[in-house]
């Protein structure tokens, strides 16, 4: 395969940022010497240039606002307290802060009926990750590099209404570690969660999410 | 722009919002959406085309 063979069809994902470090500086190298590539280049830049402008456009709601308030006083809050079984650092705030911003400006790009929001998962599993896939009131919840769980234990989903959480469907990842979940009843929801159970499911969550996607 | 990106294909929509407001890399796109590393990368170029060529057609 060509030099130009190999790196023609990565221009889109170069531009939209989603080349890794090693991918990028192969492609960079070629696009110096390359012609075709460099004209292909400066003809799409201005559709990803233009994309940054259309989520400034957009306030949060009032709820988003409240929900992510809500997040950063608790975890000032456990900041303060002896360290408990449960304390999760500030930083992790701050990763929900980013996946609200991520989830909202998504949300909006996506119209009514159709969006997709991205997962914001404990820092304990830093390779994991995931998105939730909204359609109406069904959703796809789909995670990857999620830990195998070792015993008669599962993932279970859990929908946030208010200060309620009602328990939905339990799954596991195989080794593989992706986990696909369809879920109902997600519209009147305000966050789906995820915490480690034993097998069959609980009533009650047994442990702070390990998995959070803000709605 | 919001626009022209709401009147892509769904899988052409979902892709880029993933890699531009998610940070995917494309290869964390096509394990998440359990695709070839290629259609991602297609499906990428093709939806920053019809939005450039949406872009062009707007202020023509």
């Amino acid at each position: 395969m060509s030099d130009h063979a190999r790196h023609q069809d990565d221009v889109g994902a170069y531009l939209l940022g989603a080349l890794n470090d090693l991918e990028r500086h192969a492609f960079e190298r070629h696009l110096r010497g390359c012609h075709e590539c460099q004209e292909e280049l400066a003809r799409l830049r201005p559709a990803a240039d233009a994309l940054p402008g259309s989520v400034q456009q957009f306030e949060p709601p009032a709820r988003l606002k409240a929900a992510l308030m809500e997040v950063v006083e608790r975890e000032a809050r456990v900041t303060e307290l002896p360290r408990r079984r449960f304390n999760r650092p500030l930083a992790v705030a701050a990763v929900l802060l980013l996946g609200l911003v991520v989830g909202f400006g998504v949300a909006q790009l996506g119209g009514d009926e159709t969006r997709t929001v991205a997962a914001t998962v404990d820092k304990a599993m830093p390779q994991a990750g995931g998105t939730l896939d909204i359609d109406g009131g069904e959703a796809t919840l789909q995670l990857h590099d999620m830990p195998e769980l070792r015993g008669p234990r599962v993932y279970q989903v859990w929908l946030a209404h208010g200060d309620r959480l009602v328990p939905a469907r339990t799954f596991e990842v195989g080794a593989s570690g992706t986990g696909r979940v369809q879920l109902r009843e997600v519209d009147d929801a305000d966050a789906v969660y995820v915490t480690r159970e034993a097998r069959g499911g609980a009533q009650v969550p047994s442990e702070d999410p390990i998995v959070s996607v803000p709605l | 722009v919001r626009g022209a990106l709401n009147t892509l294909p769904d899988e052409q929509r979902q892709t880029i919002e993933l890699a531009y407001f998610g940070g995917f890399t494309q290869n964390e796109i096509a394990k998440l959406l359990e695709e070839p590393l290629g259609t991602v990368k297609g499906r990428m170029r093709l939806g920053l085309e019809k939005m450039r060529r949406q872009l062009v057609e707007g202020v023509a």
